[in-house]
């Protein structure tokens, strides 16, 4: 087996040690960071969003890969360029106001960051105001709104007509949507980009905006 | 105001595997997985400070509100495992161990509903005593009713108990610490119309209950042998 089979054997195995020792040893090789990156850990955290995507893996198991993947990109990040990741960006996320559930948005941003995008966590109970100054600030390819309840959901359309109002939102900035309550019509109805039931759909769904 | 010790807080792995996702499946957890699940539960278990508060009304000014229509008296309650546990979670995630972290949260959550069963148990215990039939429990927010029912809960839980409980409701209908739930349970004479169909999941009798799935005959739940 390659090298770059066995890293995405480890990446899916959850086998953290190992991906780093692999990953080294790649370098070591003298293969280029972007390919360790693109043929070793990628694909094996594909297969983990696939075998998630079918009920095979859960989100436990899911997020040790994703561990493990994170310890491979740290390994690699030092020699990496911005522009050897096709599908890099940037994530501007938070809970809404009158809401401080995390743990969602948590897998989100640890979902992002393990993939390789640069995550901007805001944190929970969050104002409109404040998402607005973010996108402002950071130029974020995305701005990800998270919500536990019907109640603070009702939060998200008013932060999209702010985001429109100041012209922040278009084809460079999107707005992903999620969270317990809501569902895609909910998405569609308040105008929002895009919703993900998931962290791991949300990773595949912007990897595939941003690649279309 | 109920409290209970954390070793009175029956919760199994089962449960906290369902709000893990696994639901049916639990054969497919890993070993890893499996023995960080044992972990996080014990963990859960130092956590946990389990406490409740019920209160019974009369269901009369009620009536205008479908929910209560053939009600002679209705229990609200709350049940909360205390905020540690939430702290613990958020710190783990800050320290990159976003597995146990979520493992840890699930526990706590199937430790919510365990609380929540032994406060709905003493409103079935209490309702008996006085000779009513109650129902199963309802939340707002669940079902039919919607998260708005929590004004409505919180009214007549307005007291210096709730207070010592610790929970709040916010402004945006959340309530405080995360880990709690609120409930009614409809109590009266005559046999009442659940609220929730098909609902035994949030029932709080045991596994091993021989109407478990069906609500026709449900006659444990109406506080009959309880
Ligand atoms: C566990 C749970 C509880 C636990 C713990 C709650 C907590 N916050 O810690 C307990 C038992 C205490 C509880 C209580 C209540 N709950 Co509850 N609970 C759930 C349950 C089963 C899972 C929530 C959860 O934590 N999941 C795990 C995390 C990781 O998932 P998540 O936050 O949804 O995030 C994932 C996705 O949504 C998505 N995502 C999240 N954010 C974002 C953001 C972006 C940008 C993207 C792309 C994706 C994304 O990705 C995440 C990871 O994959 C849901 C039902 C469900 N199946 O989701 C109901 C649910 C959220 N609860 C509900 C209700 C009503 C309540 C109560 C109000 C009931 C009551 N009256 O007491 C209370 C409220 C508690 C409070 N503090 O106010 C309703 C809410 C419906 C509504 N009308 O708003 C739900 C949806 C159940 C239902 N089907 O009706 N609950």
């Amino acid at each position: 087996m390659g090298i770059y089979q066995l890293l995405s054997r480890a990446v899916e195995a959850a086998e953290v040690d190992r991906v780093e020792k692999l990953t080294r040893t790649a370098l070591d090789e003298g293969l280029a960071p972007n390919d360790v990156l693109d043929n070793g850990l990628m694909p094996g955290i594909e297969v983990v969003g696939e075998k998630f995507g079918r009920g095979e893996l859960f989100i436990p198991e899911v997020m040790m890969s994703a561990r493990a993947l994170q310890t491979g990109l740290g390994v690699l990040r030092p020699f990496l360029k911005v522009e050897d990741t096709s599908f890099k960006g940037k994530l501007v996320l938070g809970t809404v106001a009158g809401d401080i559930h995390d743990l969602g948005k948590n897998l989100v941003a640890m979902m992002f960051t393990a993939n390789g995008y640069e995550v901007i966590d805001l944190g929970v109970d969050v104002s409109s105001e404040k998402f607005v100054a973010a996108a402002e600030e950071h130029q974020p390819d995305f701005i990800g709104l998270s919500a536990l309840l019907t109640t603070t959901m009702s939060r998200m359309p008013e932060i999209i007509r702010l985001l429109d109002e100041r012209g922040l939102r278009g084809n460079t900035c999107r707005v992903i949507v999620g969270g317990a309550p809501l569902n895609e019509s909910f998405a569609a109805e308040i105008g929002a980009d895009l919703y993900a039931d998931s962290a791991i759909e949300a990773v595949n769904l912007v990897r595939k905006t941003l690649s279309a | 105001m109920l409290v209970w010790k954390p070793e009175d807080i029956q919760f199994d792995r089962s449960e906290v595997l369902r709000y893990l996702g696994y639901g049916s499946n639990a054969a497919k957890v890993g070993v890893r997985i499996r023995k960080m699940v044992e972990q996080e539960m014990d963990t859960a278990r130092t956590l946990i400070a389990p406490r409740g508060y019920f209160r019974i009304v009369d269901a009369a000014p009620l009536r205008e509100w479908e929910y209560f229509s053939d009600a002679e008296r209705v229990a609200f309650g709350v049940a909360t495992i205390g905020e540690a546990l939430e702290t613990r979670v958020k710190a783990l995630f800050a320290a990159g161990e976003g597995t146990r972290g979520v493992l840890l949260d699930a526990a706590g959550s199937a430790a919510a509903e365990a609380v929540t069963d032994l406060v709905n148990r003493e409103v079935w215990r209490w309702a008996k005593r006085m000779g009513y039939r109650t129902t199963r429990r309802f939340s707002p927010g669940y079902g039919t009713w919607s998260v708005e029912g929590q004004e409505l809960v919180f009214q007549h839980l307005r007291d210096r108990k709730v207070e010592q409980l610790g929970v709040t409701l916010t402004p945006s209908l959340l309530m405080v610490p995360l880990k709690s739930v609120s409930f009614a349970i409809k109590l009266g004479r005559q046999s009442m119309r659940e609220v929730n169909k098909g609902r035994c999941v949030s029932c709080a009798l045991e596994e091993n209950c021989p109407f478990r799935g069906r609500d026709d005959v449900c006659r444990k739940a109406s506080g009959e042998r309880v």
